[in-house]
Parts: C-alpha cells; structure tokens; sequence
C-alpha cells in the first residue's frame, strides 16, 4: 500500500488529540484547562486593576518596559535551549516508527511553550506593564494588547529557531565547544558590562523598546505606524518559523555523537561506600549526572539564577524570593518523578532485600541535594553584588526561605513521586519527567507554594526582628518532616510500591 | 521431595482484569518448569508475584519455604529474578549493578571473582564499566539473565530469557539454568520460544486466561506433535 506526505498541520492534531485522550482523570481535565486559561484570565482582570492604580508613575514604568520585554526573550531563548530545542508532545522513540516531519516537531514545541510558568507569568507581565504605561482602559488597550501578542508570537518562535540551531550545532564535539566558548564569552561580555556600569547604557538602546512603541502608536491611534509595526512584527514571525522548520529539520538529520558520549564511552569505577544508604545515593548522583537533560537543567540551574541575580544587583529584600523560585525549579527536574532515576531497572531493583526502605530516603536526598545546591548557588550569586543588608532579619529571613521552600518542595515531589509515577527515561536531551500537562500542573503547584513562602518570608523581613524568620521556618519544615514521613510510609506498603516499581519500569 | 516453590490459589487481578486466576503451583528443589502460554496467560505476573514484586489478591505463595506476603523481604533473599522487559537501571554499568547487588545481599568479598566470571561467561566483561542505555536488547537480556543468578539463588525465575538473545548468550543461560539445577535450586522459565523451553526444562506447565491448561514433562512438547498438541491447549 502505497502512503502519501502527509502535512505537518495533518500530523500534529492528531498527536494532539491522542495527548489530551491519554489525560483520563476528570479532575486532571479540568484542572489543566484551568492552568491553560489563567494567564488569559489574569490578564483582563489584572488590566482592569492597574487601571485603579495612580498613574503618576506611568512614565518611569514605561522607561522600564523594553527591559521587561528584552528579559522575556531572552527568557524564550533560555528556555528551549535548556530543553534541549523545546518540549515534545510525545518522547521521540515513541514516534520513532511514522513518518514525523521536521515541520510538525518544531509546531509541537511550539504548541507546548506556554505550558511553561515562567512563559505565561512573563506575558501577563508584559500585558499588564504596557497597559499600565499606555493609560486608561479602552478600545486603545486592545490595540496595545495586540501588538503585545505579536511581539510574544515573534520572540517565542524566533527562541525555538535559535534554540533548535544550536541542538543542531550541539551533535558534534566541536560544535559544543563552540556553544560553550559563546557562553562563555557572553557570560565575559556581560560580566564587563556589569563591572564597567554599562548596563544602563546598554538597556536603554535594547531594540525591544520598539515593541513598545509600536504598542503605544495602537494605544494613540497612529493606525499607519502600529499597523505597519504590526506587519513587520508578523511577517517576522512567519520568517522565523520557516528558519525554524529548517533548523529543526537539519538538527534532526544530523547524526550526532550524543550516543558515543553517552552509551558507549567507559566511565571509571568508584570505590565502595561504608553504608547501604550511601551506594544507592551514589547509583542516583550517577543517574542524574549522566542522564543528558538532568545535566544540563543542573548546570543551567547552579549558573544561571545565581548569574541573573549577579546581573542585576538585587537586594535582600528581592533575594528573600529567589530560593523559593530556585528550588520549584530544581524540583521540576525530576523530584516530582523522583523514581523515575530507576526506570526500567526498578523492576530489578524491588527484588533485592532491603532496598525499599533505603531507596526512598535516598530518592529524597538526592532531590534535597539538588535543590540545595541550587538555591545556594543563587544565592551566593545573588549576595555578591547585594546591596548590604538592611539588617541581620534581611539574612536570616533569605536563609530561612532557602531552607523552608526546600524542604516543602521536597515533601511535595516525593509525595508525587509516590502518588502519581510515570515511565520516563530522561535519556534524550528533551526528557521531562512527566507529560506536558502534568508538569505544567506541577509548576503551577510548586510555584505557587514556594511564592508564598517567599512573600511571607520576605514580609516578615521588614519587622527586622533577626530570629522571627528561622522561628517561623520551624512548623514548616516541621510540617514538611511529617508530611515526608506519611509518603514514606506510603511507599512501604507492597501495593503502592509494586504500582510505582510497574509504573516506572513501564512493565 | 519438598516445593521450594509453592503456590495454592493464586489470584492476582488489575481492576476488572483478572491476570491469574486462582491456580496451584509446586516446583521442588532441583526442578527446571517452563512457564508457556499465550500473550496475557499470566506467565509474567506469575513470576512478579513469586519475585516479591507484585503482591498476590489472594491466595499463599511460597518461595523456599517463606510466605512471600508475610516476609518479603526473607523472600527476595531466596530468589532471583530477570524480568520480561528492562530490569536495568539505565545510567548505571554492569559492574555498578553488580556492586549493588552484593552490597543489598550481603555476599562475602570474593564477590568480584563470581561477577568476573559471569561477566566473561555472558560476554559483557568488555561492557561492565559501560552504561547500559547504550547496550542493545540482546545485551540487556544476558545482563538481566547474569544478575539474576549472580547471587546462586535457591528460586531462579526468568521471564523471557531468550528473547533478542545470540546463540552463544543462548548457550550461557541454558548453562547457568543447569548449574542452579544441579546445586538443587529450583528454576522457573517463561518463554514464547517452546523448543529452548524443552531443551532448558524438564517440567513444562501450560497457561491460559491466568489458569493453568496442562502440566506434563517437557519433552512431551517436543517435535512437530509436540508443537501440534501445544497448539491444541492454547486455543
């Protein structure tokens, strides 16, 4: 039987389709769909809001503004680059066998980059930034809302292009020293900058502000001038999607030698640990650090924060925050999946006296390892070029956060890793460890959690009373001790653990 | 002689599905028994119930004379196990499997020198500092198929051992499936491939819908009658 080339458009609804089939739970339906609609929704609402704020300080915001909307697109460059091109509705060993086209893959990371919080968090920033500096509500608003859309469209597609370029340029030894020697000179490039007070300079010349311009021209009713914005901004966007397509396809059919570096090379034997407890730890440090995407999301976690946080000289009053976003993150990496280290080894691995026990405290430390490391990572980034602290309560309350939102991302990932297991590899470099709209759920989830954490913590700092914010630290951990102590019970019964082991092994 | 496998009204079922339905099972020391059937007979689940990795719905499993839902963890000291799909830990190498599973049972320090030799035995010496995501599914098998009788367990169970694997790799597990026979453990093999079923065991116990259909010597499956009257229980 002969098979025609089927259009990426053809593709890519019933991979859709057979996606949002696969989510059964009622509950889980709706709470996605909800997820799905909360920025549309903060976004009216909040434009209304700020609508009641004075606009006296109209003005200064909208100097700001192209600085918000440069962060955004370096945010849409981070972002699949560190997904090593952008999430994929479906792990590509499971398409292995059709004839997927390069078109249809680069329209599916495409289709999956809001399901992203830190996407949808920064569009209703931008939305809500430049109706506040355009004025009041009006058919203007939508105007400048529509410019707004175009820009995201524009950034978010040219992000992918760029970052499906560089997986391309990244499947040969030579071409990821050559990304590691741009880094690296980017990273040097802006640390003289930052040394040399250029920054300003540099931000006020950010060719964003044009973006903001062209939203101000539809808020003013310069139609000619906005619309023209407006066309550029969407001819731009078809250009990069085709750049895109044509990246993506030469990405995909690049050999590469991710295999050799990964699969074949020998890699040296380690000396035996005194405990139990430390060899099982060992096999997860071993997992983590050799698995592709959990390297690099390490990596971009202990860099990157900590880097920004440098860049911007932030104060302890904002550092307060940091660690909370730092550790929803370092969760996100594979503690909320935290079996899922095991795979298909599980199986082998329930048979051996005496894991059970030994394997969930070594799950939990490994997840706790990472999110410590990172938070420390940024803030010692962050402390750097801190203003200095107001008072001792600005430290502790940073300290106390770091150690609270770590402990309840921790609690939090275990007990999901518990409840709600998935087979994944995290062999390929776009691995997640857990569908699309799960760990948009879970991003939701943790980010709210350890946001709070962050506010009250950094609202206490202003009572300037050094001991209230590690007092205050004590029933969370605690609560965090106890609820890791329920999931660990959880774990020791057969059932649950045979349906954990079945579930991540994919048996 | 005793059953160092016992198992009497064994009922496991997912939900609606019932995967095995209510049999008796007894393999004595020193006894080899293919487990053969149909997709879905129940020959896997059978053997994750014996491994102490799914717990029974109902019914008394025993393995060396320990009940496997009273005493799990007494259980998994007596068997080894090679499951039917993976059963490796992705990042890690042979040698670091190995490590951990002479830690995790407590075997003495001349444990290297028994994982040497499997290693050579199942030709993955050259392999045992590599990562196994990188070996193909026949190599994958031998490993599982090695680290399950690493330990010379009493119980050897062995889900679809063959399955993707070379004729030498064939040749090493019909050769340690002997050896455990001979030192008196008992062994039970689950396989699609009827002809290494009978060249590997002496008893052959035939599955369908989770019940069993047939117990008879395994030469008895033997040659085209045997593949005849085989094809004749399964349907």
């Amino acid at each position: 039987m002969s098979t025609a080339t089927v259009p990426a458009r053809s593709q890519l609804a019933p991979l859709l389709r057979l996606r949002l089939t696969m989510v059964r739970s009622g509950l889980l339906r709706a709470m996605l769909l909800v997820a799905l609609l909360l920025p549309a929704l903060l976004c009216l609402v909040g434009v209304f809001l700020v609508d009641l704020v004075p606009d006296e300080q109209s003005f200064n915001v909208a100097l700001g503004t192209p600085t918000v909307y440069l962060a955004f697109v370096l945010l849409t460059v981070m972002a699949p680059l560190a997904a090593g091109g952008g999430y994929e509705l479906y792990p590509p060993e499971q398409l292995a066998a059709y004839p997927i086209r390069p078109r249809t893959v680069f329209a599916g990371t495409l289709l999956l980059a809001p399901v992203n919080l830190a996407w949808m968090l920064n569009v209703v920033a931008l939305v809500l930034i430049t109706s506040f500096a355009s004025g009041p509500v009006g058919w203007g608003t939508v105007r400048g809302s529509l410019s707004v859309a175009a820009f995201v469209a524009v950034a978010t597609v040219g992000g992918h292009a760029i970052a499906w370029l560089v997986v391309g340029v990244r499947q040969t030894r030579t071409g990821r020293w050559l990304t590691w020697a741009a880094a690296a000179g980017v990273g040097l490039t802006v640390v003289y900058l930052v040394r040399f007070g250029y920054t300003f300079t540099l931000l006020d010349a950010s060719p964003t502000r044009y973006a903001l311009v062209n939203s101000l021209q539809g808020y003013n009713e310069l139609y000619r001038a906005w619309a023209t914005g407006l066309v550029v901004m969407v001819v731009g966007t078809a250009v990069l999607a085709w750049a895109g397509v044509r990246a993506t396809a030469w990405a995909l059919r690049r050999p590469g030698d991710h295999a050799v570096r990964d699969g074949s090379r020998p890699v040296r034997r380690r000396r035996s640990t005194p405990r139990l407890l430390g060899e099982l730890v060992a096999v997860d440090r071993a997992s983590i650090w050799r698995s592709v995407p959990l390297r690099r999301g390490v990596l971009v976690l202990l860099i990157l924060p900590g880097a920004v946080a440098a860049m911007a000289g932030m104060s302890w009053q904002s550092l307060v925050l940091l660690p909370g976003l730092v550790a929803a993150g370092a969760g996100l990496l594979f503690g909320v999946n935290a079996f899922c280290l095991d795979s298909s080894g599980s199986t082998w691995l329930a048979t051996l006296p005496g894991w059970a026990g030994p394997a969930f405290v070594a799950k939990a430390w490994a997840v706790t390892e990472v999110c410590l490391l990172a938070v420390a990572a940024a803030v010692a980034g962050g402390a750097l070029r801190a203003p200095l602290p107001g008072s001792a309560a600005d430290v502790t309350a940073t300290a106390a956060a770091a150690a609270t939102a770590c402990a309840l991302v921790v609690a939090s990932s275990m007990r999901a890793s518990v409840r709600h297991p998935y087979r994944a590899d995290l062999r390929g470099p776009r691995d997640t460890p857990a569908p699309p709209g799960v760990m948009a759920l879970h991003s939701l989830r943790l980010a709210v959690l350890t946001t709070t954490v962050g506010l009250l913590f950094s609202g206490v700092a202003f009572l300037k009373v050094w001991w209230l914010p590690l007092v205050l630290a004590v029933p969370f951990v605690s609560w965090a001790g106890l609820s890791l102590i329920e999931t660990s019970r959880s774990w020791s019964q057969p059932h649950v653990r045979s349906r954990v082991v079945t579930t991540v092994s994919g048996g | 002689m005793s059953a160092v496998v016992e198992a009497r009204g064994l009922t496991v079922s997912f939900g609606p599905v019932l995967a095995v339905a209510g049999f008796d099972l007894s393999v004595p020391a020193g006894a080899t028994v293919a487990l053969v059937g149909r997709n879905g007979a129940g020959k896997s689940t059978t053997l994750k119930v014996l491994a102490g990795v799914l717990p029974p719905t109902s019914g008394f499993v025993a393995v060396g004379g320990v009940d496997v839902s009273r005493h799990p963890e007494r259980a998994r000291g007596r068997t080894g196990y090679c499951p039917d799909v993976g059963g490796l830990i992705p990042r890690a190498t042979p040698w670091e499997h190995l490590h951990l599973a002479a830690r995790l049972r407590g075997m003495g320090p001349d444990w290297p020198d028994r994982a040497t030799e499997l290693l050579d035995r199942f030709d993955l010496l050259g392999e045992a500092d590599r990562v196994t995501a990188g070996f193909s599914h026949g190599m994958g098998r031998r490993m599982s198929v090695l680290l399950a009788a690493f330990h010379e367990p009493e119980v050897l169970l062995l889900d679809e051992p063959f399955d993707g694997v070379d004729p030498l790799g064939v040749d090493a597990t019909l050769q340690v499936i002997q050896e455990a026979r001979l030192r008196g453990a008992a062994v039970l093999v689950s396989t699609h491939l009827l002809d290494l079923a009978v060249q590997a065991c002496q008893e052959a116990v035939v599955l369908r819908r989770g019940q069993v259909v047939a117990a008879a010597p395994a030469a008895e499956l033997a040659g085209d009658a045997g593949a005849e009257r085989y094809r004749t229980l399964l349907s």
